[in-house]
């Protein structure tokens, strides 16, 4: 094995995942399209290295929009964009930065002390991807969504119908009809999810944004690192890091639904124990811990079976396969499983190394910046990403209109917490895909 | 005075003209998201455009319909992309979907048929016999595929029924979900046209349509099974279509690029077998083809009226 090959891969993930988790809008798969000519060529197992790098560094990036600007670069970072306003307020937005990074690195190390004994036992565990087991967990998810939030369980029923409904507008797969796209055509790919995020949610979000209280710089000054205080988040960070790692099993949704699940228990539990209040720091541990945890998850059926569950992993499983990759009965874990482990490590390092000082530079230049200035040039950067994306998919202005209708509804009904209709809409495929197929297979 | 007044008369005219003559403009459409069968062909006829001066511009669209909506925008541009005619025989199937789409093709605008990938009914089974024997008899057999549009759902589905009418046929978005499904037991059989993806996750092919006369050894060849059924040699096919440009000079890039490009060469790899162009047939022959290749679902469409 090509040791350098194995270093430059990993390099060439690590800055991909730079870019796509500091730049709202260039997720884990775009990064990759834009990148398939380059990478093309590598052997399988570099381009696992590549992935796994991306994945990973790319994860411990994406907190700093989310907590600074309260600006989601991946949908797994929403839970962290929720709290951002309370943690900026509190002036604890640079400590949540370096305290999640952390948590991603202790929860990372603890899962892979329980999965590596677990590896050749979970060859045989085909089951995670039986329609059964999904409905199962994609039913307790819905469950845990209508009983957690500030909202009443009503109002959460009602976001979650809203959420269905929205993500339900396009052209029906299973039922071959057009669910509310009234004859115009560029509906029938349904609403596109960057939209329905960054209009409805994060945008009135931005507008209620009021800076960053100087105490921010100065609290960690004093407080020189979370070391010493990460005792109080053991627990936090054990439960949600396995919690995110059975999670991110699930196909489709893996550490996004491993993510927000995690936040939403780990709410509801701080607000039983009348802890929790904006900007709380267990929460967005629990979810960016989870999110760590849920991405190693979700990278197991890829290197165990050569199934990929998400959107990003179809498109290297693809390379992998035209370059010969195989397999069949776990061959190609258990030939490369030291490789893979190492750099699994070694990036969850590097992703902990960079996001550590990166985030205060990134902080201060924020602070410098009037609040005005700032509230306008991040929602320019929600314009600049959904129109890019829109370009990208050859209906730029389509993007631009769904936006701004979105942000209008969503400045109209900001006094809710919108994370569950939010959380629903990312839900409604793999719900719809589980019920129907299994309809289709017992009925 | 004079000379110099001329001098730069000239010297402008040819400015002008400049861009003029360089501007051998291509436009390559790209309707599926990069990193695909159509990105690589599309890529590989480009590369050999560009080396006869073509000055390349990519236009992104979103499915078969957005080349249709781009070319009415369009009409006079020359224009090219990488085509399958399963797209054409969609708008047969299903004219008033939205998402069917309406080329106008003619026998100019076909560039090349390239190649064609029979179906494969692939089995976890280790059992080969025991999965043929499953694959026509078993009445609770249930079956995926991989449903893309109309015609691929048709195509699907009528092969499915012709090996098995008892069979419960399912469907997914794609090859991944349908994997998934396999590996889990929840389906017994899946078909596929490119085997390499059921072949990987270590699922055996044991039974294929025979649509270009070569079917793998060891595979049963459905087309002896069936042979009265057209989707015994059901499959689909690639190629290239083009617009405002020499047909033959594109032809010609395309017979090269098929013979040395790498990108091109994937499809042989993935289990493509050569068509059209590159098994020599005539444009003639080669329009005769995709027109027989469309009526079959022409007929099927209105049989099923």
């Amino acid at each position: 094995m090509d040791i350098w090959g194995i270093i430059a891969s990993a390099a060439l993930g690590s800055v991909m995942g730079v870019v796509a988790g500091l730049l709202p809008g260039i997720s884990v798969g775009k990064i990759l399209l834009l990148a398939v000519l380059l990478i093309q060529d590598f052997n399988p197992v570099e381009l696992m290295v590549v992935y796994v790098s991306l994945m990973v560094v790319g994860q411990y990036m994406d907190a700093v929009p989310a907590i600074f600007l309260g600006v989601p670069g991946e949908t797994s970072a929403i839970p962290a964009a929720t709290e951002s306003r309370g943690l900026r307020e509190r002036g604890l937005a640079l400590h949540a930065v370096r305290l999640t990074a952390l948590g991603r690195m202790l929860g990372s190390l603890a899962v892979l002390v329980v999965t590596i004994p677990l590896m050749s036992s979970m060859l045989s565990a085909t089951w995670v991807f039986s329609v059964k087991t999904q409905m199962i967990v994609l039913t307790l998810a819905l469950i845990g969504i209508a009983v957690t939030g500030r909202n009443t369980r009503w109002q959460n029923s009602l976001l979650m119908a809203a959420g269905f409904v929205l993500a339900a507008v396009g052209y029906n797969f299973y039922l071959d009809i057009n669910v509310l796209t009234f004859g115009i055509p560029d509906l029938y790919d349904g609403l596109p999810l960057i939209c329905v995020m960054l209009g409805l949610y994060v945008t009135p979000m931005i507008m209620d944004f009021r800076g960053f209280p100087k105490q921010d710089l100065q609290h960690h000054q004093h407080d020189q690192t979370p070391i010493h205080g990460i005792k109080r988040f053991v627990g936090t960070i054990t439960g949600s890091g396995l919690w995110g790692s059975l999670i991110g099993l699930v196909p489709g949704v893996s550490y996004i639904l491993s993510s927000n699940m995690a936040y939403m228990m780990t709410k509801r539990r701080r607000i039983a124990q009348k802890q929790y209040r904006d900007g709380d720091l267990h929460c967005v541990v629990a979810s960016e811990t989870a999110t760590n945890t849920g991405v190693f998850s979700s990278l197991l059926p890829l290197m165990m079976f050569g199934i990929p569950i998400t959107l990003s992993e179809s498109i290297i499983w693809s390379l992998m396969i035209e370059n010969s990759a195989n397999f069949a009965n776990g061959q190609f874990l258990v030939q490369n499983w030291p490789v893979l482990i190492s750099v699994f490590l070694a990036v969850n390092v590097v992703g902990l190394l960079l996001a550590w000082p990166l985030a205060k530079p990134i902080l201060q230049q924020f602070i410098r910046v009037p609040i005005t200035w700032l509230k306008a040039l991040t929602i320019l950067i929600c314009i600049a990403t959904v129109y890019q994306l829109g370009a990208f998919n050859g209906v730029a202005i389509f993007y631009l209109v769904c936006y701004t209708l979105m942000t209008i509804v969503g400045f109209m009904i900001r006094r809710f917490d919108l994370l569950p209709l939010i959380f629903v809409f990312i839900l409604q495929a793999p719900i719809e895909q589980a019920f129907m197929t299994a309809y289709r297979l017992y009925f | 005075m004079f000379k110099i007044i001329a001098s730069m008369i000239v010297s402008i005219m040819a400015l002008m003209a400049w861009p003029v003559q360089a501007a051998k403009e291509l436009y390559v459409i790209e309707f599926t998201p990069p990193g695909g069968n159509y990105n690589r062909m599309n890529l590989a006829l480009s590369a050999q455009a560009a080396k006869r001066g073509y000055d390349i511009k990519e236009v992104r669209v979103n499915r078969c319909k957005g080349i249709e909506n781009w070319r009415r925008a369009n009409s006079n541009k020359p224009a090219i992309h990488a085509f399958d005619w399963l797209e054409d025989a969609a708008r047969i199937v299903e004219p008033d979907n939205p998402a069917s789409c309406d080329l106008e093709l003619t026998k100019d605008r076909v560039i090349t048929v390239n190649h064609v990938f029979n179906v494969h009914f692939c089995s976890m089974s280790k059992d080969k016999v025991r999965s043929a024997d499953s694959l026509f008899n078993n009445p609770n057999l249930k079956v995926g595929y991989v449903k893309t549009n109309a015609a691929s759902e048709m195509g699907f589905t009528s092969t499915i029924s012709m090996v098995n009418a008892k069979a419960r046929q399912i469907p997914f978005k794609g090859a991944a979900d349908q994997s998934q499904a396999l590996l889990s037991g929840d389906i017994d059989i899946g078909i596929v046209q490119i085997p390499i993806n059921f072949e990987s996750i270590g699922a055996t092919c044991f039974a294929q349509t025979n649509f270009n006369g070569i079917v793998d050894p060891g595979s049963i060849d459905l087309s002896k099974k069936f042979p009265s059924s057209i989707w015994s040699r059901y499959g689909s096919s690639q190629g290239y279509v083009g617009y405002n440009i020499d047909v033959n000079e594109f032809r010609a890039m395309a017979l090269e690029a098929s013979r040395t490009d790498e990108r091109f060469l994937q499809q042989y790899k993935l289990g493509a077998a050569k068509k059209g162009v590159l098994a020599g047939e005539s444009p003639e022959q080669q329009w005769t083809w995709i027109q027989n290749y469309i009526n079959n679902f022409r007929k099927i469409a209105v049989e099923k009226k």
